[in-house]
């Protein structure tokens, strides 16, 4: 009973709070911070790294950071920001150690104005599921960068610094991303 | 509260065990370097306190300076001849009197 009476009041603290209280080793305040948010980074884990198993396993890491990084956190109630911040780093950092963010096309062309516009359209009116998984029959680099066009809504500037690839590969990447999904939605194919 | 712009995953059990236990050893680690509820009391501070107040107790009354000032007297006193000495018992007893008021003397003499 005390312990459901802890948990009640834990749950009513803001992210900051649970934070401060787990920098000073409080296990209960990591569940309900980990309750919170556990669903979002192993979701946003596996969209960038393409599978279960390896989300499972930078979600791992990635709360490990929390927690390690809880007495120096700066709380300015962008917990959420903060931790979606750290998550896409380290699926980054994972995908670039596996060598899967490779761009080897040599020939990089940015798509005309109008077919941009076209495919953001056809985007913006997929529901997100459909969106999550079509998303997931596309190869590393181009799920990764509309992945986080979608979620973290970056400047093309950096998106590109991020993935290591000049300003037009990316533009390709993005284009070739969109037409390849919309392939995926007409047809049901894997690219 | 679910955002419409973000994906989800609902973790398994056995994930959720994972992950609590990777970050118990980080935890505890938290917990030991956490400053003290009491940290207002400081040992080092106390210590220094105590010194100062020492040091300022001596100065303004230091016994080895007295016992000093007592064993010279003494040694001045031995080395006295005997009538020198007397004289100056007399005027130590003068002196004495001096500063006793005149109904103490009068309570004395009587």
């Amino acid at each position: 009973m005390l312990k459901n009476l802890k948990s009640g009041l834990l749950k009513k603290k803001t992210d900051d709070e649970l934070v401060k209280l787990i920098s000073e080793g409080s296990e209960s305040s990591f569940q309900v911070l980990f309750e919170r948010y556990a669903s979002l980074v192993l979701g946003f884990s596996k969209k960038m790294l393409g599978g279960l198993d390896k989300a499972e396993e930078a979600s791992q890491e990635v709360w490990l950071k929390v927690v390690k990084n809880a007495q120096s956190y700066d709380s300015r109630g962008q917990f959420k920001s903060w931790l979606m911040r750290v998550t896409k780093n380290h699926c980054l950092n994972v995908l670039r150690k596996d060598s899967r963010l490779v761009f080897t096309d040599k020939l990089v062309e940015a798509p005309p104005e109008n077919t941009k516009d076209a495919e953001e359209a056809m985007l913006l009116n997929l529901s997100m599921r459909d969106l999550s998984e079509a998303l997931d029959k596309l190869p590393d680099t181009q799920r990764v960068a509309l992945t986080l066009l979608a979620t973290t809504e970056p400047s093309y500037e950096d998106l590109a610094e991020e993935m290591g690839v000049s300003l037009g590969a990316l533009k390709s990447i993005v284009h070739r991303g969109r037409k390849s999904l919309k392939l995926i939605l007409e047809t049901g194919a894997a690219v | 509260m679910k955002n419409e712009n973000e994906f989800y995953e609902t973790p398994t059990e056995s994930h959720k065990k994972a992950v609590i236990n990777t970050v118990k050893s980080e935890l505890k680690k938290n917990k030991d370097s956490a400053p003290s509820k009491y940290a207002f009391f400081s040992w080092q501070t106390a210590a220094v306190t105590a010194f100062a107040s020492l040091f300022v107790y001596f100065q303004l009354n230091n016994p080895l300076q007295i016992d000093e000032m007592n064993s010279n007297l003494i040694t001045e006193l031995a080395s006295l001849k005997p009538i020198e000495r007397e004289v100056i018992e007399e005027l130590e007893f003068v002196e004495f009197l001096d500063q006793m008021s005149e109904q103490e003397i009068k309570e004395i003499t009587l």
